[in-house]
């Protein structure tokens, strides 16, 4: 962290009196108990704070600093959590306990849940524009949202007050970006900006709220038509065990996209390529047909699978299964 | 004909007067009802002590004159109708349409007494929003060129509210995309707040901008213009057909036709016709069916890319990114 730009520090709560530290501190003026206009020796632009309900409120900042400087929010004994998006126009840096985050419009990380309990620092770049919306959420009015549902793998330790004193950082999810964005047109002098802005906070909370209750992690990374076509070539792959592999080629064919893009796809999907799944599948079935009685000789179910030299099938079978086609077999003859 | 009349007022006690008097039952903020009389769900939702908002979602069995009865004169309702078919709206004998082609937004004073006819098999949906005379005199206020008529405005000896209006592109697309959302769902209630919120703030908007103007009586041109706006909305996902088809169409010069449309819907007819596009490229894209280039084909895009930047200029983010990120 550059210790040598100066330091601001400021508390954040659920309630207005904290402003009281941007009126003494640094010279603003509140209007309405609402917006907090920067003096412009230091910044021009302003800051919105609003209640929305007993557990949720807002602070959004949008200005333009003409001089450096460090802003850092005290940790708060109040317990909620700070959700964070940054729309700026840059980068700006993001100090968790001591921890260096990027974020900002073009950084993927524009997103962030950190636990009042935490001391945080925001340093944006002298003469950018940084655009960034807090909302602070009392943490048992979220836990009321989630009676019985399982959280998403990332958000799981948060309600953990053991590990609780945590944050997250991820990106903005589509929707309120296209929310925030819509926002950030709007000019904070209107009469309606209080409506426009409780009305995409409530936007905010629903999507933040859903997103911490999907259990589909990937929805949305995978195409439904590209998994159909997976799932086709899976099908063809499991009703042709006895051939030899077809090929990436066909299967590409087969499921309509380019080899690069089917094989990228099939790994994220499967978790494994064609081919070795392929190798499993005809393993297992190897097993089944050793285990059957219905041949005599095991270079028949060799020759059966496709495999031309016992040998070489025996390895493999001994490297998936653990021990000889022929202790299987045997065993089972007996 | 059977006549329902609700008596409103005092308390806003929406839930007290409209389930018994469409026979539905109660459960929460919501009346849910299947009766010989209608299909549908009601939900009222209290604000604060000066604003409060009730969503209609109703098909009629049988025709029905819904008559609205207050008798105080300190509140006033704002109504957001998204129908297909047409319904009757009836004020001091006077009767007008009220429906997709026509007027869609009505705020009417508490203190006028007023009756819909609603035909048997019509599908009503209507957004309701009851905000007090002091609030809105207060956001009004606060608005320069308003101020020096709030003060007649709000005087109820001189004047009482009404006003026939349509509604703006922007408020239509939340309603559509907020319908989408099931009555089940826990969020329904925070989605419906933040629907709200931005309707109001719309409609200041557009008080402040001053673009919708269309006079009490509407007249013939005008309701071609919304016909072919219309007509529009149904052939969005083509080529758009110019400025000289559609005035053709409508029966009008094409610079008059361009005049009157950008008057009444804010945006020139080219500007609307392609917000809407984008409106749909999105709405594919949620769907998760369609990859970014067969959207393109789909919305008979030249290409990808020109999608992709215009999505951006619209919507702030990539369509490929938008839809990865949903």
């Amino acid at each position: 962290m550059d210790i040598t730009i100066p330091e601001f520090k400021h508390t954040i709560s659920l309630k207005s009196e904290w402003q009281q530290d941007f009126i003494q501190g640094l010279d603003c003026t509140v209007v309405d108990n609402k917006r907090i206009d920067f003096p412009e020796r230091m910044a021009s632009g302003s800051g919105y704070f609003v209640k929305i309900s007993r557990a949720v409120s807002v602070f959004i900042v949008d200005l333009v600093l003409n001089e450096p400087m460090r802003f850092t929010r005290m940790p708060s004994e109040e317990d909620f959590w700070i959700v964070y998006y940054d729309m700026s126009d840059n980068y700006s840096k993001h100090f968790v306990d001591g921890v260096k985050h990027k974020t900002g419009y073009k950084s993927k990380l524009g997103f962030a849940i950190i636990d009042s309990h935490h001391e945080s620092t925001y340093v944006s770049s002298v003469g950018e524009r940084v655009y960034s919306l807090r909302l602070c959420i009392r943490k048992s009015f979220v836990k009321s949202y989630f009676q019985d549902v399982t959280l998403e793998k990332d958000f799981k330790n948060i309600f953990d007050d053991e590990k609780g004193r945590m944050f997250y950082y991820g990106h903005i999810d589509s929707r309120s970006k296209v929310a925030l964005y819509n926002l950030k047109q709007q000019s904070m002098n209107d009469t309606n900006y209080e409506f426009l802005l409780k009305s995409t906070v409530h936007k905010l909370f629903g999507y933040f709220v859903e997103r911490l209750n999907s259990n589909a992690q990937s929805r949305g990374l995978f195409l439904e038509k590209d998994l159909n076509a997976i799932m086709k070539t899976q099908e063809y792959l499991l009703s042709n065990l006895l051939l030899p592999f077809p090929g990436l080629k066909l299967l590409s064919e087969i499921a309509n996209m380019s080899i690069s893009k089917y094989r990228n796809l099939y790994r994220n999907v499967f978790g494994m390529s064609p081919a070795s799944f392929f190798k499993n599948e005809k393993l297992i079935l190897a097993k089944e047909l050793l285990e059957s009685r219905n041949f005599k000789l095991i270079s028949d179910i060799a020759y059966e699978l496709g495999y031309n030299k016992i040998s070489y099938f025996s390895e493999v079978y001994k490297k998936h299964h653990g021990d000889l086609p022929h202790t299987v077999f045997k065993a089972k003859l007996d | 004909m059977r006549t329902i009349t609700y008596s409103y007022g005092a308390e806003f006690n929406l839930l007290e007067v409209l389930a018994p008097a469409m026979g539905g039952s109660i459960e929460g903020n919501f009346i849910k009802g299947n009766n010989e009389l209608y299909e549908g769900t009601h939900f009222v939702m209290p604000f604060d002590n000066r604003v409060s908002a009730l969503l209609v979602d109703a098909t009629y069995k049988e025709s029905a004159l819904l008559e609205y009865r207050t008798g105080v004169d300190y509140f006033v309702g704002m109504y957001f109708h998204v129908i297909k078919e047409d319904i009757n709206f009836i004020q001091k004998d006077e009767s007008t349409l009220v429906g997709r082609q026509d007027y869609n937004l009505l705020i009417v004073d508490s203190l006028l007494d007023f009756d819909y006819v609603v035909d048997n098999g019509v599908n009503t949906y209507v957004v309701c929003i009851f905000i007090y005379k002091s609030a809105l005199k207060e956001y009004m206020d606060k608005i320069p060129i308003l101020k020096s008529l709030s003060k007649d405005v709000f005087n109820a000896k001189k004047n009482t509210i009404i006003s026939m209006d349509r509604m703006s592109m922007d408020s239509s697309i939340l309603i559509n995309d907020f319908r989408k959302i099931p009555y089940d769902s826990p969020l329904f209630e925070l989605y419906f707040k933040g629907l709200i919120y931005k309707l109001i703030g719309n409609y200041l908007e557009q008080l402040l901008t001053k673009k919708i103007i269309i006079s009490k009586v509407m007249n013939d041109d005008v309701k071609s213009i919304i016909a072919s706006k219309t007509k529009l909305l149904e052939s969005v996902d083509g080529i758009f057909p110019g400025v000289d088809f559609l005035a053709k169409q409508a029966c009008m010069s094409p610079s008059k036709y361009k005049k009157l449309f950008t008057k009444i819907s804010g945006l020139s007819p080219g500007t609307f016709f392609y917000s809407n596009k984008l409106v749909l490229a999105k709405e594919l894209l949620e769907t998760g069916k369609y990859t970014v280039s067969e959207v393109s084909d789909k919305l008979n895009y030249a290409n990808i890319s020109y999608l992709a930047k215009r999505f951006n200029s619209k919507y702030g983010i990539f369509p490929k990114e938008y839809q990865s990120l949903l």
